[in-house]
């Protein structure tokens, strides 16, 4: 997918290392094939993975030599409660913070926040991203990044707004206080945020209890390159999709949809744009 | 009589202007400025159908420039809404309940606006609005038989146009 390319020779069925000060680690695992790895370099992080039952899998791995461990006070928590659920976290430099709680089914959630450019003493600090699902075949990704954040690479977007986003410059400035919320609950959603840039806000919710079909999954997929954008989504019902592009400062997109059979799809590109939709039927 | 046949070159000539400036037009022209045509029209069946095709699916929202603004509140069981922002500081507003809704949103240039309300109308909306240049303005509010297939072009500078459909 991208970045921190890690070697870890043996998958341990649960591992903790950790180097310099104040580091903590938790970890409990009760039932089936669980696996847990935390990797800690630097200062005042902590972690704790708590998880139960079939076949979980987390790894968090914070701070991993960007500068030889200047890895400031990364948090990571993960919780994870049943089923094929897998979690991962990867932290760099200054104070992330990043939890994920998943239930149930076959969920997956992946937090990359990273700030390497230069490290460790020139990134800008705070990313924040929370992911919680509930149920079914969610998948949650949130990606903030300095060192080549993915971006959207064909459809919904058309060639010429691709052509805009392979247009910014990768990597974008060490980041600060980028934050990325994304909930979910029941039935095979799918949320995706990628932020570069500073102070980035993207929040997604996914409700939809017994109101959409597995093979049409409701799905949302945030893009936001540059400083200060912000995209909220917030869907509720069957068969909906929604993907915003922002690319460039003071963008804002607000996306809501409930019902059935929506489609949105937000680009922005320049400064201080606004789009605001809300279907029903 | 004298004054009819001083004054009457004077009318021809300015008809002739106006003719020759709307010649490629067939639909009405609320706007004769020079500086702004305003050009509202029926789509036919092949026009809507060729509308339905351009654009696939949803919504589909483009702005590139600054200070744009789209906001679109919108309930119909089916929706394909494209808009297309080129420029600074242009506004839409599209708030509409429709049995279903195709429309199509252009505006590039400049200070143009879109205000396009309907609270709610049980017909088949095919609709088209379109404007090229600064500072335009189109204001629609309500949909009825005649206004539910229209197109509205306008082009220039400072052109407005108000409808308000019964």
């Amino acid at each position: 997918m991208k970045k921190v390319i890690l070697s870890i020779s043996a998958m341990l069925f649960v591992g903790a290392a950790a180097i310099a000060q104040g580091n903590t680690s938790s970890v409990n695992q009760i039932g089936n094939s669980d696996q847990g790895l935390v990797t800690q370099n630097g200062s005042n992080n902590g972690s704790l993975i708590d998880q139960l039952g079939d076949s979980n899998k987390s790894e968090v791995f914070q701070g991993i030599q960007p500068g030889l461990y200047a890895a400031k006070d990364n948090k990571a928590d993960v919780k994870q409660d049943g089923n094929s659920n897998g979690a991962f976290i990867s932290q760099s430099n200054q104070n992330n913070e990043a939890y994920q709680t998943q239930k149930g089914n076959s969920n997956k959630a992946t937090i990359w926040q990273d700030q390497i450019v230069n490290a460790p003493s020139s990134t800008g600090g705070y990313d924040k991203a929370w992911q919680t699902q509930t149920g079914n075949n969610n998948t949650a990704t949130v990606d903030q990044g300095t060192t080549g954040n993915e971006k959207p690479t064909g459809a919904p977007f058309t060639p010429a707004q691709i052509g805009h986003a392979n247009g910014v410059p990768v990597p974008v400035g060490p980041h600060s206080k980028n934050e990325a919320t994304q909930t979910q609950k029941g039935d095979n959603n799918v949320a995706y945020a990628s932020q570069g840039g500073v102070s980035n806000k993207s929040w997604q919710t996914q409700t939809s209890p017994s109101g959409t079909s597995a093979a049409d999954k409701n799905t949302s997929n945030h893009y936001q390159y540059g400083d200060k954008n912000e995209a909220t989504t917030v869907q509720n019902g069957t068969k909906l999709t929604e993907n915003t592009l922002q690319i460039g400062n003071l963008n804002k997109a607000t996306v809501t949809q409930t019902g059935a059979a929506h489609q949105s799809i937000a680009f922005s590109k320049g400064n201080s744009n606004v789009i605001v939709v809300t279907q029903s039927n | 009589m004298v004054m009819f046949l001083l004054f009457s070159p004077v009318f021809y000539a300015q008809e002739k202007e106006d003719n020759s400036d709307f010649k490629n037009y067939s639909s009405s022209v609320f706007n004769s400025r020079q500086v702004a045509f305003s050009v509202v029209s029926s789509m036919d069946k092949k026009a809507q159908d060729n509308l339905n095709a351009k654009i696939q699916s949803g919504i589909q929202i483009q702005q590139i420039g600054d200070l744009n603004k789209v906001k679109a509140f919108l309930k119909s069981n089916e929706t394909k809404v494209a808009v297309n922002q080129n420029g600074d500081r242009n506004e839409l507003f599209l708030d509409k309940s429709a049995k279903t809704l195709t429309q199509n949103i252009v505006q590039q240039g400049d200070n143009n606006k879109i205000s396009d309300f309907t609270l709610h109308t049980n017909y088949n909306v095919n609709m088209e609005m379109i404007q090229k240049g600064d500072n335009q303005n189109i204001q629609n509010i309500g949909t009825n038989s005649l206004s539910k297939n229209m197109k509205i072009t306008q082009t220039g500078n400072g052109a407005s146009i108000i409808l308000i459909n019964k």
